[in-house]
Order: C-alpha cells, then structure tokens, then sequence
C-alpha cells in the first residue's frame, strides 16, 4: 500500500524506513491477491492493498509479530511453516479457513543478493469456490450413482473406446459378455448406424439362464466433445415365456378351429 | 509398482502441473477426505482412483502426465 504502511523495512536498531519502492508497490497494489510480508523473525513488515480489503490488515500491524495478528494467528503453524521455508530455502503451503472464505496460503522465501532469505511472502489465494465446486461435484456425482444402483435393470456407460465408464451395481452383478457387441456399437459411435437392441441368452451362476434384452443409445453433453454409450440391459426371461406362452394357447386355439371345421364339414358330408 | 516414493511424486506433480499448484491442493485435499477406496492403497493411487470417478477430465490428463513423470525419474 503506497500511501498506507508502505514498504517498511526494519532496521538493526529497531527503527523502521520506507524503502522507495513506489512503483513497485503500486504495482502490487493492484493484485488482487493478498500479500503479506514477514522478516524471519516472523514481524510484519508489509502488505498490499488486497491484504488489506480482503484480511482486514490495518497499518497499525506493521512492526507486530505474526501471533499478535488475528489473521495470521489463524493460519496453522504459521510459524513452523516460516522456519522451515528460511532453513530449506523452498516454498511451502497451507490451508487457511477466515470465516467462510477458504485460502492457499503459499509460503515463499525471498532472498538477498548472497542466497541468504531475508523475509517471507505470504499470498493469500482464494480457494472458496474451488473447494465448493468440487464437492458439488462429488455430491452429484455419489447422487447419480446413488440412483443408477436404485435401478434394478443393468446399466453401464462406456467411452468412445468402449471402455466401462461407469456400471450401477446390477450390472457388476450381471457380468455378460460384450464382445459381440463391439461392431454395433463401434458403428453407432461413428454414426452410421443406429443400435438394434440384441437379445442374448446367457447362464447365470445359481439363476440359470437368462435371455436380456441390450440397448444402447449415444449420451452427448452440450460444450464436451467426448462421446459415451449408455448400455441397457433388460432381463427379458418372462416376457419371452410369456409370449412362448401365447404361441402355444394361439396354436392350441387354432387347433381347435381346425378340428371343429373338420367335424363341421364331415357332418355336412355325412348328411348330404 | 517398483517405487511408491516415486510414484507419489510424479502423481503430486502430474497434478500440479495440470490443474495449478493451489488448485492441486484443494483437489487433493477434497477428494482424498471424502473418497473411500475400496481397500487400503497408497494415497496416490487412492488420488488417481478417486479423480477417475469425480473428474475423469482431469484424471486422464494426470495419469499421462504421472506416467511420463515416473518413467523419465526412472530413467534420470
């Protein structure tokens, strides 16, 4: 802050002079990051204008030790953190939490001329918003999942390599063979042709055999260009016993017709 | 795996270098508290698995790069 703290160096005997670093300083002043700077004996010694708006930094700070600083009390082993950047000459991080507003707090060594660290800089990122989108996502992501398992028809989600993306648990429990698929969907991906669901029977451990009924249909997101295939699986045993079931009572009713007509026109015959 | 030192490494660096080192951070941090892998593994693999699931965009570019990563610390 140029015409605030400054950029405040403290001297051997405890006094303070501003170094004539306007230009500089006014520079830092327009980041909108906050930025803190302490010498290795952890004193305040300057910050910008962002510091300030952002932590609530007041001039009066300046010449006070880190601890005596509500803010910087608030960053984790702050101390600790400054002691070892100063003795391995490496940056470091920390997570720091001021109300509801989250930060990375990157802890870096500035050094002389003769390699030696002469003070710390603190910058401030605000990771607020980071954080609640990925756990947004995280939340969307276990809700999704949370309803596909609630599906008791099987369901997978594979690449554009056909590689699984992602199966709801009745799929992992109905393992099946997709090999024969590979063309069908492989033309599907490309767009020359449309899926036909196939029908395939196959032996299940301890359930004997199954006849299902495989779908699929291209899944395409607005703004992302990767492409999936939604896979359905449809246990489709008791449909088709039913509709064999139908066969034989259509067949039976035919029959019937039949022998009916027979006798009908034997009769026909017999009394003419 | 021949060197989970190694390996933790390329993949903290994969990470930083795809999504910006404050950004690795949270990253790591969020998803590594909230992920439960199925069985005890070392934590960068538990953080590859874990962005699989949550951010598979990122995922692939960290898993090339953690892969290029590891090789050439392999052959340095």
């Amino acid at each position: 802050m140029a015409a605030g703290p400054g950029f405040q160096h403290a001297n051997s005997d405890g006094t303070t002079t501003n170094i004539v670093m306007s230009d500089l300083i006014n520079v830092l002043d327009t980041v909108d990051v906050p930025i803190v700077v302490l010498q290795p004996g952890f004193m305040l010694v300057w910050f910008n204008k962002a510091a300030a708006n952002v932590l609530r930094f007041l001039p009066s700070d300046i010449g006070r030790s880190s601890r005596d600083i509500l803010v910087l009390a608030g960053v984790p082993h702050l101390e600790e953190q400054c002691s070892r950047v100063i003795a391995s000459g490496k940056e470091s991080r920390a997570d720091f939490r001021d109300g509801h507003k989250w930060f990375v707090v990157r802890i870096f060594p500035h050094k002389k001329g003769d390699g030696q660290v002469s003070s710390i800089v603190l910058t401030f990122t605000n990771v607020t918003a980071l954080r609640a989108s990925i756990d947004q996502v995280m939340y969307e992501r276990e809700c999704t999942k949370a309803i596909l398992n609630a599906v008791s028809d099987p369901l997978v989600v594979l690449g554009a390599d056909q590689r699984i993306h992602c199966g709801n648990r009745a799929f992992y429990e109905m393992f099946l063979e997709l090999a024969t698929l590979r063309t069908q969907l492989k033309e599907m991906l490309e767009g020359s042709h449309a899926f036909q669901p196939v029908e395939v029977d196959h032996v299940f451990p301890g359930e004997g055999q199954r006849t299902l009924s495989i779908d699929a249909r291209p899944l395409s997101l607005t703004g992302h260009s990767e492409r999936r295939i939604l896979v359905t699986f449809q246990d489709i045993k008791a449909h088709k016993q039913a509709e064999a079931s139908n066969d034989l009572r259509a067949i039976a009713t035919r029959k019937e017709e039949l022998r009916r007509s027979e006798a009908f026109w034997l009769r026909l015959n017999v009394s003419a | 795996m021949e060197d989970y030192a190694r390996l933790d490494r390329a993949v903290a660096d994969a990470l930083r270098e795809t999504a910006g080192p404050d950004e690795a951070r949270v990253i790591e941090s969020r998803l590594l508290s909230q992920y439960q892998p199925p069985f005890n593994m070392p934590r960068s693999q538990a953080l590859l698995l874990a962005l699989r699931q949550f951010l598979p965009a990122v995922a692939d570019s960290v898993l090339q790069r953690s892969r290029n990563l590891y090789t050439a610390s392999e052959a340095a």
